[in-house]
């Protein structure tokens, strides 16, 4: 009988161990480094996240700063349209880590470079890192008042006054010298280089002489009236009448501004009596011409002078008002009321005075009494003999066309904003 | 045969070897990530401080709105100390905060850092910050530090006819 050997013992062999140990600490192991694996891309991730938004935000401040500075260009060089036409990088360097691209254009005629005082739209493109912002603005031209116009009388020559007295609350700037003998002026006294003579307010020398209007300054408006031929006013004598958008005695022509203007070619020119509601503008005047009698004016557009006065200007004005009984005419007909009010009779009577600005390019002598509310600008110089200016600032009025100059560029307000392609 | 069905020391040592090495490297990892985000959100802080500081610098003008042409710096009745006194950048130049504070000087970041801000004049043909008093354009630099280590720096530019231009 084969008996059969038996084990009261389960066989045991190297593989029945389970080597669990080993499996429970890989196991762990795995756990653990995925928890660290995912730990650290979440930091990764956190840390590309802020690099990205940190980028945005430099690329804004890169954008803003290239808008900035192109400005700042464009202001320092009317060539740098050209630049920006020919695409030059105008802007490189600015950040040692921004690139730029720049969109430009001229929105009026698509032409950049036939007019430094077009606007211009602009589009910046700032690169910083994997980020780019767009930063769009339109430039503008600045106009700014020149600083002849800061003062109530402004002389660019010597301001010579003799027995005479000059009043007026804005000041009397000169861009040479103030030189006063028995005379009063009542007036704060600027001149660039010297003063002397009786002056009562304050009085600075030595300050920076102003600027003035020039021939170039008045083309436009001069383009801009409606001419009367020298040979229709009776023997020269501007006088005696009324100048309005409705009235021209001397032509049949009128001007919806009231600007008229005559070419003398050097012929005289007489004005006396006579009301005025536009600009009047006198070109070459002769010798012999002056202003003289009673003269009430007044623009029709606070943003047009008065009158102006190219050439050597004789006044020999009066302060007595202007009166219909003189000039035998009703100076407030239809169409040109006087303070509101229009009438037929020749009974009323005008002040003697010259509202807005009045600008001589030329040397101006005043020999008679004049009344000035605004401003009275000489580009040339300025002799008062035995006369009295008053001038009177009037704060309604701002300052014309002609008194003012570009100014290079700036943002127009409100037009900054972020952009997208 | 063998019916023990406990570990061998062999296996004990060696799983306490890993289970030492992953313990090591879980605390490693631990700790750069910790001190990656403590840097992160420190510098993070810096940068919004920085930016603050900025717009604060950048609601000013070019120039002084009464004296455009005043030396750079501080002009009369202006003081770093009253910031609300200060109206263009230039005012701003050297100024040194620690702790870093608003205008109306409450506390707005940690003692521990602080700010520096220069202000220099820059010039467009060279791309480079010029001596010169006045070019039109200035370049601001602000750096939050940390100790004395830089961890935030903004720049940016303000043009005298730029968007704060006096009208």
């Amino acid at each position: 009988m084969k008996h059969a050997v038996q084990d009261s013992h389960p066989v045991c062999t190297s593989t029945a161990r389970l080597g669990s140990a080993y499996v429970m600490v890989l196991a762990c192991a795995v756990i653990v480094s995925a928890i660290g694996v995912a730990g650290l891309a979440l930091t990764r991730a956190q840390r590309t996240a802020y690099t990205f938004q940190d980028d945005a935000r430099r690329a804004t401040i890169a954008a803003t700063s290239g808008l900035e500075t192109l400005t700042h260009v464009l202001n320092g060089s009317v060539a740098s349209r050209t630049q920006l036409v020919n695409g030059d990088p105008i802007l490189d360097g600015l950040y040692a880590d921004a690139s730029y691209r720049i969109e430009a254009s001229d929105a009026g005629d698509g032409s950049l470079i036939d007019d430094v005082t077009d606007p211009i739209d602009i589009l910046v493109f700032a690169h910083v890192g994997r980020a780019r912002q767009i930063i769009a603005a339109t430039l503008d031209p600045a106009i700014v008042p020149m600083s002849c116009a800061s003062y109530g009388v402004a002389v660019s020559g010597n301001v010579v006054i003799d027995e005479a007295m000059l009043q007026s609350t804005k000041g009397l700037h000169s861009a040479l010298n103030v030189i006063a003998s028995d005379s009063f002026i009542d007036a704060a006294v600027t001149s660039a280089q010297g003063t002397s003579g009786s002056i009562y307010l304050s009085t600075t020398t030595l300050s920076p002489a102003a600027i003035f209007p020039v021939g170039a300054d008045v083309a436009a408006l001069i383009a801009s009236a409606t001419r009367i031929t020298h040979a229709s006013i009776p023997g020269g004598n501007l006088s005696n009448c009324v100048l309005s958008p409705t009235s021209n005695p001397f032509g049949i022509a009128i001007n919806p501004n009231g600007i008229y203007l005559v070419d003398c070619n050097n012929a005289t020119i007489n004005i006396s009596n006579m009301r005025l509601v536009g600009t009047l503008i006198i070109l070459n005047p002769g010798s012999a011409s002056r202003v003289s009698g009673s003269i009430n004016a007044s623009p029709v557009n606070s943003r047009l002078p008065t009158i102006l006065w190219v050439g050597n200007l004789d006044l020999r004005t009066s302060l007595d008002d202007l009166a219909e009984s003189v000039t035998g005419l009703n100076l407030n007909p239809v169409g040109t009321p006087y303070l509101g009010s229009v009438d037929n009779d020749t009974l009323d009577t005008y002040p003697a005075l010259i509202t807005g600005t009045f600008i001589v390019l030329g040397d101006a002598d005043i020999n008679g009494d004049i009344a000035i509310d605004g401003r009275l600008i000489i580009n040339g110089s300025l002799s008062m003999e035995n006369s009295r200016l008053f001038n009177r600032d009037e704060p309604s009025s701002p300052v014309v066309d002609v008194l003012t100059a570009p100014d290079g560029m700036r943002i127009r307000a409100e037009s900054v904003r972020r952009a997208v392609e | 045969m063998n019916t023990r069905r406990a570990f061998t020391i062999i296996e004990a040592v060696i799983c306490s070897i890993v289970v030492a090495l992953m313990a090591v490297a879980a605390g490693g990892a631990v700790a750069g990530a910790t001190r990656a985000r403590t840097e992160l959100a420190t510098r993070a802080l810096a940068i919004a401080t920085a930016d603050m500081l900025l717009a604060e610098i950048l609601t000013r003008s070019y120039a002084d709105p009464q004296t455009p042409d005043a030396a750079l710096g501080t002009d009369a009745g202006e003081s770093t100390l009253t910031r609300s006194t200060l109206d263009d950048v230039d005012d701003y130049n050297g100024l040194i905060l620690s702790p870093i504070t608003d205008r109306s000087g409450e506390a707005v970041a940690p003692v521990s850092l602080a700010c520096r801000i220069k202000i220099e004049q820059f010039d467009t043909t060279t791309m480079m910050p010029t001596t010169l008093s006045r070019t039109g354009l200035a370049r601001i630099t602000i750096d939050i530090l940390q100790g004395t280590r830089v961890i935030a720096t903004r720049v940016a530019f303000r043009a005298r006819q730029g968007i704060g231009a006096v009208p």
